[in-house]
């Protein structure tokens, strides 16, 4: 039976492989004591001694068809392959020039595609002009409310003013230019048809005669 | 490059970067150096020579396919021990669902190399009787006894193979001398 490995110490067995029992102290020869006999000891080291003298055992003979085997394998795991390296290299050729052709293609035409798409916004325009239109002619019958700011009630010290008189008579006072229009031009019909002739006017009609 | 050093005297972890890279003959390189000695040592995990050269050689493929797996922090041959060791736990895992063989000691025993030269008869002897010892002892102190007298790597590095501290290593190996003390004894005095 063995003892536990952590305890066994380590220096019993270069005493074994180099020590003669006799050149062991008495100390080492109680430690020793622990593991083995002085007998068992001695063969011990006649036994290193044997099997350290023993000579090695021949190498076997290995079949050469294993070397050939395992360069065969090394072989075909690390040749070079030439031609897949060649044509990778054509590949990234023609794949740069493909790129090339596309960059080229896509420069040269970006003034035309942009004047499509200028063709495209006007026919959107004009669709949506059409569409104002109609909503413009449906809101001509529409109703316009109009707030208008109240009027200030004016004072009667404007009514008494001294000046208001004095502007309409400078206006109206010189008779000389006083336009009176003649009974027989009301029967003049060339404004008849718009409604703007002078026959229309209100004061004509009741009176015969108006001064503008 | 006039002065470039030559590509077989490049270290381990130099040469897994020229592999990574495309360099056969730094894969060629490290065939040479590391194929044998993994059929050899996966040969005393599984015991199967053939089962071996396929285990190891499906190593190397991994190694071909997958470089980046390396860690360019652990050293190259230490690496690729703990990925030897795991690929044999693994086999020796299938092969005993496939097979629905279990044995107590958890690990197949190494055979004799049929390579092997007649020539020592003692030697032959010596280590048909270390095989046979090595039957009764556990899985881990039947590695860390290939792996320190058979591959001869020191300490530290089978520590770090199987992921264990060292002094585990040097408990475990310690022990294991004291169960082959007895086995060999008798033949220790033989060889003298």
């Amino acid at each position: 039976m063995q003892p536990n490995d952590n305890h066994f110490p380590p220096e019993l067995l270069q005493w074994v492989e180099s020590t003669p029992y006799a050149a062991l102290s008495p100390q080492q020869q109680n430690i020793l004591a622990n593991y083995c006999t002085q007998a068992e000891y001695t063969a011990m080291q006649q036994s290193y001694q044997l099997l350290a003298a023993l000579s090695p055992q021949p190498q076997p003979k290995i079949k050469p068809l294993h070397k050939q085997q395992l360069l065969a394998q090394y072989a075909a795991t690390y040749a070079p392959k030439p031609s897949i390296a060649l044509s990778l290299w054509r590949a990234a050729a023609v794949i740069l020039f493909f790129i090339s052709l596309g960059l080229g293609y896509l420069y040269s035409s970006h003034k035309s595609s942009t004047t499509s798409i200028v063709k495209t916004n006007i026919i959107r325009d004009t669709l949506y002009l059409s569409r104002q239109i109609a909503t413009v002619s449906t809101t001509i019958h529409d109703t316009i409310y109009q707030r208008v700011a109240p009027k200030t009630a004016t004072s009667n010290a404007y009514l008494a003013s001294p000046k208001a008189p004095k502007t309409k008579a400078t206006t109206t006072s010189n008779p000389d230019q006083l336009h009176i229009v003649a009974v027989q031009s009301i029967n003049q019909t060339a404004n008849l048809s718009r409604h703007s002739s002078i026959k229309n006017d209100k004061i004509i009609q009741e009176f015969q005669f108006v001064s503008l | 490059m006039l002065f470039a050093p030559n590509i077989a005297d490049l270290p381990d972890e130099k040469l897994m970067l020229l592999l990574a890279k495309g360099k056969q003959k730094a894969f060629e390189v490290l065939y040479e150096r590391y194929f044998a000695k993994l059929v050899h040592f996966a040969t005393a995990r599984i015991g199967n020579v053939a089962a071996a050269e396929d285990l190891v050689q499906e190593i190397f493929i991994g190694i071909i396919q997958h470089p980046e797996k390396f860690d360019t922090q652990r050293r190259f041959n230490t690496w690729l021990y703990t990925v030897a060791n795991n690929a044999c736990k693994n086999w020796y895992r299938n092969h005993l669902i496939r097979s629905g063989i279990h044995t107590a000691q958890g690990a197949l025993l190494p055979v004799a190399s049929a390579q092997s030269s007649n020539s020592d008869h003692d030697q032959q002897i010596l280590k048909q009787r270390i095989r046979d010892s090595l039957a009764h002892c556990s899985e881990k102190e039947q590695i860390i006894y290939t792996l320190r007298f058979e591959e001869e790597k020191p300490l530290h590095e089978i520590a770090e193979i199987l992921a264990i501290p060292i002094g585990s290593v040097k408990s475990c190996l310690f022990y294991l001398l004291k169960k082959l003390a007895t086995p060999l004894k008798e033949f220790d005095y033989a060889t003298k």
